[in-house]
């Protein structure tokens, strides 16, 4: 697999940037930018710390990591370390090259997928614990015990219930899974970070527009009877496929 | 002491005017103490479609400015002996002219005299809009059977819950039964699956609307009008009594009659 030139890992400690050891700096450095950018939604007062692995910066490029970093809105740069390079099984759950892996929690803290720890002796590990393929690592979950009319939004890092209706015109934007318990006949954006793995369920899944992480699809045309039993839409081979929602096993 | 309801819908033409005259009308003709206030400022219609458009002396406008009193503003329907009362909109001034204070301050006073205090909102979800809800108690959202008004509907439905107004009731105006038969056109089912708020009643698309309209008599007060019996219908369920819902079979004229006979029509 391709070695990605600047991967942003979560810490309880605040956000890694981790960049290849193999790269220009020009070209990481711009990455660097580039991702920051594409992921402001959801960057809330992070301390950064860098990791250079072996390279040794001189102070222009310093001065422009602190830049580029402090150009965001939030972020402040802590450290920049000297780690070995992190290990290939970090990666396995990397399975879209350029996605940001990191998920954020709303109390401005951030969890990945396995979490990663910092060891006493200051190393960047992923934990023993492997996260089991039912869950999403979204730990903060939005429960809205109402119909959301046209107009109403929800925007929330987290995963997100509506007991209830949600009409036309109402959208959520969710970083995990949007689940519905009633008519969905909103627009739905699940994994809107990036998650590719995130699912949208509903009673009757009927959107206006339906979308997981970067894809966005709708009903086909025609079809204005929709559908008759719970139904769940998820990203399968690079397309959204829906399918009938059984209650039992899965 | 009165209720304040504001007459509104979001969408635009859809009939909260005509509601609102018929309303009043057969509140009034009911007995009721009645005020009907227009705030579509700039565009007003209330005035048109009562029949009092040339009595006009002062408006809403010259009483939040202070050139009358509420009292001289004040238009009596003399159909209705003290009973029915316009505050008309201006015509030459805009939404602006007027603030969502002021108009708490009006119809604080209003309904301490009148049973009740009918607002006719302009459409939209602006100053107007904003300036209409601000005084009252009670919504009634006027719909038509149609996708987009359906829509907006439920975007106010929305707004009126931000504003502390909860359960509003619906009014389904211009229903046509043939076309709902056919599939052609929504039916009150469908409407209630989206706004799921409570129907107060159903008026049928009359062409008798387009008489009274021009003439200034509210079809409320027509016996032969279908829609005049609806209006007279939720005007009674708005004192309290329970009356059951028109029958909104389709209008069989002869070839009708001729075509359920021979069995071309089910």
């Amino acid at each position: 697999m391709k070695r990605e030139a600047v991967i942003f890992k979560g810490t309880k400690g605040g956000l890694v940037v981790i960049l290849d050891g193999r790269q220009e700096f020009a070209v990481l450095a711009a990455k660097l930018r580039e991702k920051l950018k594409s992921a402001t939604a959801f960057f809330k007062d992070a301390k950064v710390i860098v990791n250079v692995a072996s390279r040794r910066l001189d102070e222009t490029e310093v001065r422009c990591l602190q830049d580029i970093i402090s150009a965001q809105h939030g972020l402040h740069l802590l450290e920049i370390v000297n780690e070995p390079e992190v290990s290939e099984d970090t990666e396995d759950f990397d399975l879209f090259p350029d996605d940001n892996e990191v998920f954020f929690t709303p109390d401005g803290g951030m969890a990945a997928g396995p979490e990663l720890e910092r060891g006493k002796a200051g190393e960047v590990r992923p934990s023993e614990r492997k996260l089991e393929e039912k869950e999403t690592g979204d730990s903060n979950t939005l429960l809205v015990k109402r119909t959301l009319r046209s107009g109403q939004h929800i925007r929330y890092d987290g995963s997100v219930a509506v007991l209830g209706d949600v009409n036309p015109g109402a959208e959520i934007i969710a970083s995990g899974d949007i689940v519905v318990l009633g008519s969905f006949r909103g627009v739905a954006h699940a994994g809107a970070t990036g998650n590719v793995r995130a699912i949208v369920a509903a009673f009757r899944l009927n959107p206006t527009q339906l979308r997981i992480a970067n894809i966005i699809t709708r009903s086909p045309d025609g079809d204005s009877t929709g559908p008759a039993a719970p139904e769940i839409a998820r990203i399968k081979d690079g397309k959204v496929v829906i399918e009938a929602f059984w209650l039992h096993g899965s | 002491m009165g209720t304040v309801y504001v007459i509104t819908s979001g969408k635009g033409g859809v009939g909260k005017t005509t509601t609102v005259a018929n309303l009043g009308t057969g509140l009034a003709a009911l007995g009721k103490k009645v005020v009907m206030v227009d705030t579509d400022i700039g565009l007003r219609n209330l005035d048109v479609v009562l029949g009092l458009e040339n009595r006009i002396v002062y408006d809403i406008v010259d009483v939040v400015e202070g050139t009358c009193r509420l009292k001289q503003a004040m238009i009596k329907d003399k159909r209705f002996d003290d009973s029915l009362f316009l505050l008309p909109a201006a015509q030459t001034r805009d939404k602006n002219a007027i603030s969502q204070e002021q108009m708490q301050e009006i119809c604080g006073t209003l309904k301490e005299d009148f049973d009740f205090v009918l607002i006719d909102c302009p459409a939209g979800i602006e100053q107007g809009f904003k300036n209409a809800v601000a005084g009252a108690e009670e919504a009634i959202i006027v719909t038509n059977p149609e996708v987009s008004a359906v829509r907006d509907a439920d975007r106010i439905i929305g707004l009126l819950e931000a504003a502390e107004l909860h359960s509003p009731k619906l009014v389904v105006n211009r229903l046509r039964p043939h076309m709902v038969k056919k599939g052609d056109m929504m039916d009150i089912n469908d409407m209630l699956d989206i706004l799921a708020i409570e129907l107060l009643g159903v008026v049928p698309e009359d062409e008798a609307i387009v008489v009274s309209t021009n003439r200034g008599e509210p079809a409320v007060l027509d016996r032969a009008s279908k829609a005049g019996q609806a209006y007279r219908n939720i005007v009674r369920r708005m004192d309290g009594q329970n009356v059951p819902f028109m029958s909104m079979e389709a209008e069989t004229g002869f070839m009708g009659r001729l075509r359920k006979m021979i069995g071309l029509d089910k």
